[in-house]
């Protein structure tokens, strides 16, 4: 009984508590469960297969507390994808972080016992201390069905409690189970699993002396699925979901963007009034507001971005899509899983990556993990929304929608297409092999619970915030240094400030280093400012907007919002030319579209498919994609316009 | 699984995928020639034999199909569907379990 991690819930891991593991299929309710007895976030949602890594924490219980892990779902315990191969290890100890469980708490839906059943004769055949929760009590009954716990108790031979898992309904008496979790009964006569005619018996008789009553289809569910699976409206609706999902995202969360840019305006008038001229008023004003708080005026977008993705999760649509999607997604030889993996990579492509795990095929989840960075992810949001703010006038118009929004939503369709496209061409030739086995639950349809929901947002845009704190904070006052010296007084001690500004700026470190790359990214009209900022890049991706805001206001510290549209070539054959032309900005899009920017990307290929070949190629092609793209679409750019 | 079972085959080999929305069936055989991983994995699914099974509806151009078995919805793709064989269900509501 291993001690590590302290939780939230304001109990610590003791020393010799008895560990508990839960086990039951996915979309059970076990992570609402987990949260309700810890306090902890694990990540709930109504599509099969959220957790896709174990969390640990503490439950308190009336005479002291056990500690809980919570598992991934598993239809099995013959594994038969990555993650349930977890849940069998950490059972048999095979794990080394953490010892195996003195107990097993197995949790069924019981809507569909005669089916999870199966799980629970197998978790019973390992002989552990067992004990059963029920959850979807509510459920069960609002669909007419029934099932009597005392007499189940008694058939199965180990205490059952049901609950309403995310409702907290039941919680306090599973917490008295728990207390007793070292002594809960083991299984006498191993129910028989080896034989399906003999199990199904096993079932049978269980659920007859439990008299439970099969719960009919829920009606609320046919109903809306009617129209949602609908071979025609169920399309259209995707469609529908899929484009407003993007226009929301400019037209919701542009007013609450500016606000908070106009806090950090204000802040910035107030630092340069007090703080003088000086290099400490300049790391202050260009550094810290104007770089990293540049890149946290987006944390409205990202906000909104994850809000949508977990109340679709939430409510079940997932799960439709990849209904829906599946028929494409085989044309890129993956299956509807990958469709998840997918959309959640809109959001990042790590919890993407991880999202795998679910996908039993291995070939399938490396050709996955390969194609979803490819997805536009959160951290490429607030570049592409800088560039198409120059690019596009935002009283531009495309019918009634926001033509900005509408540019966005492109750029994630292209990085939709692009996904499919290499998943397709790994599949038929490093990752060649024929159709697998795909199988997808279709949850009803749940309301979800504002506790949920906040969950799901408040962790990853926490994440966010630290990430603006440490790597963005660090990499952007990295740059200011290197922007900013050698600080040549001597020089500039003739010149007006701005002049002065951009001649310590061209003559800088960074300067140096952009103009020393400025040959490789000439062809596609960057000028070595922006160089310096997509060398900052590859450290993440925000850091590009930071240094664009850093050169900004370095330009022009009046008016910095402008002085991007106003930068110009300062030598070589454009020099006098506006550097974000049309052609330049949309070569930046498709190189910031394509290429591998991201170390925790890569740090999560590298833990998923055990090895350094798939990051490395992935940081090859993806670096060919992002400069060939680029440099067409320059091209094409300058011809359409020309 | 093979070419020559195509759309309509005779009633005495119909498998899951002949089954029309709207219909119910009765698993009678979950083909031996299955991966035993994929077999085991319908079994845990719900798609064992003598269960009862009832096609919902199937997705834009015919898959996945989506199934209601042991009280759940699961949809499969067609190959699959074509692997586990029914028999046709004669009116004949005398469900076990209610
Ligand atoms: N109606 C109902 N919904 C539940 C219950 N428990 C969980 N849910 C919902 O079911 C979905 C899946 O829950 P989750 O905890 O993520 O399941 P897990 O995959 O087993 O961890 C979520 O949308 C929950 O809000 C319950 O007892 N009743
Ligand atoms: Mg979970």
């Amino acid at each position: 009984m291993s001690c590590h991690g302290s939780t939230e819930s304001g109990v610590g891991v003791l020393e010799g508590t008895v560990e508990v593991a839960l086990l039951g299929s996915p979309n059970t309710g076990k992570s609402s469960l987990f949260n309700r007895l810890t306090g902890l976030s694990a990540a709930t949602g109504n599509y099969p297969g959220v957790t896709v890594t174990r969390s640990r924490g503490t439950a308190r219980t009336p005479s002291g507390s056990v500690t809980v892990t919570d598992l991934p779902g598993t239809y099995s315990l013959e594994p038969a994808s990555p993650d349930e191969e977890v849940v069998l290890d950490h059972l048999e100890g095979r794990l080394e972080s953490d010892a195996a469980p003195d107990a097993l708490l197995v949790v069924l839906d019981s809507t569909t016992l005669f089916r999870s059943l199966g799980l629970c004769a197998e978790a019973l055949a390992l002989g552990h201390p067992t004990a059963v929760v029920l959850t979807m009590v509510d459920e069960l009954r609002a669909r007419g069905g029934d099932v009597d716990v005392t007499a189940l108790s008694r058939a199965l031979g180990v205490p059952v409690v049901e609950t309403v898992a995310h409702r907290g309904r039941g919680i306090e008496d599973v917490r008295e189970l728990l207390d007793a979790a070292a002594s809960w009964p083991v299984a006498l006569i191993p129910p028989p699993c080896d034989d399906d005619a003999q199990l199904r018996g096993w079932i049978r008789s269980v659920l007859d002396s439990a008299r439970y009553r099969v719960p009919g289809s829920s009606v609320a569910t046919s109903r809306i699925d009617r129209v949602l699976l609908h071979p025609v409206w169920g399309s259209l609706v995707f469609l529908a979901v899929m484009f407003g999902f993007f226009q929301v995202i400019f037209t919701v969360a542009a007013p609450i963007q500016d606000a908070v840019q106009g806090v950090f305006d204000h802040w910035g008038e107030l630092a340069a009034t007090n703080l003088g001229s000086g290099f400490f008023a300049d790391f202050v004003g260009t550094a810290l507001i104007g770089g990293v708080g540049g890149v946290l005026v987006f944390l409205p977008q990202i906000m909104l971005l994850y809000l949508m993705i977990s109340v679709l999760e939430a409510v079940g649509y997932m799960s439709r899509a990849a209904f829906l999607m599946d028929r494409i997604m085989a044309r890129s030889g993956l299956d509807g899983r990958a469709f998840v993996a997918m959309l959640s990579s809109t959001a990042c492509a790590v919890p993407g990556i991880m999202a795998t795990r679910t996908m039993p095929s291995s070939r399938d989840r490396i050709a996955t993990i390969m194609s979803a960075p490819l997805m536009t992810c959160s951290a490429r949001l607030p570049v592409y929304l800088v560039l198409i703010a120059l690019l596009v006038p935002d009283d531009a118009r495309l019918g009634p929608f926001s033509m900005q929004g509408a540019a966005l939503f492109a750029m994630y369709l292209l990085g939709g297409l692009a996904s499919l496209t290499v998943a397709r061409v790994f599949k038929a030739t490093l990752l060649r092999r024929g159709a697998l086995p795909f199988y997808l639950e279709m949850p009803p349809y749940r309301l979800p619970t504002l506790r949920g929901i906040l969950r799901a947002v408040w962790v990853p845009v926490w994440m966010f915030v630290r990430k603006v704190g440490t790597i963005i904070l660090v990499v952007t006052a990295v740059l200011w240094v290197l922007i900013n010296f050698p600080a040549r007084e001597a020089e500039t001690a003739r010149m007006d400030e701005a002049a002065a500004q951009s001649y310590v700026m061209e003559n800088s470190f960074a300067g140096a280093a952009g103009k020393a790359v400025e040959p490789v990214f000439e062809p596609l009209g960057f000028d070595w400012r922006v160089d310096i900022g997509l060398i900052g890049s590859f450290a993440a991706r925000e850091v590009f907007v930071s240094t664009m805001g850093q050169v900004a206001a370095a330009e022009d510290p009046e008016d910095p919002g402008d002085a991007l549209r106003q930068l110009t070539h300062t030598h070589g054959p454009h020099q006098g030319a506006q550097v974000f032309t049309a052609p330049t900005i949309v070569a930046l899009m498709l190189f910031f579209a394509f290429a591998m920017q991201c170390v925790s990307t890569l740090a999560t290929m590298r833990r998923e498919t055990n090895s350094w070949k798939w990051p490395a190629l992935a940081v090859a092609y993806m670096f060919v994609l992002a400069y060939g793209t680029a440099w067409l679409g320059h091209w094409i750019t300058g011809l359409v316009i020309s | 699984m093979k070419r020559s079972k195509r759309e309509s085959s005779a009633p005495s080999c119909a498998t899951l995928c002949d089954v029309k929305p709207g219909e119910d069936a009765c698993i009678t055989l979950v083909e031996g020639a299955l991966d035993p991983v994929v077999r085991r994995r319908l079994g845990a699914l719900g798609f064992r034999e003598g269960e009862q099974v009832t096609c919902l509806r199937r997705a834009p151009m015919g898959s996945p199909i989506l199934f209601r078995v042991c009280g759940a919805e699961v949809c499969l793709r067609k190959e699959q569907a074509r692997s586990v064989r029914v028999a046709e269900q004669t009116p004949e509501p005398v469900a076990a379990a209610s």
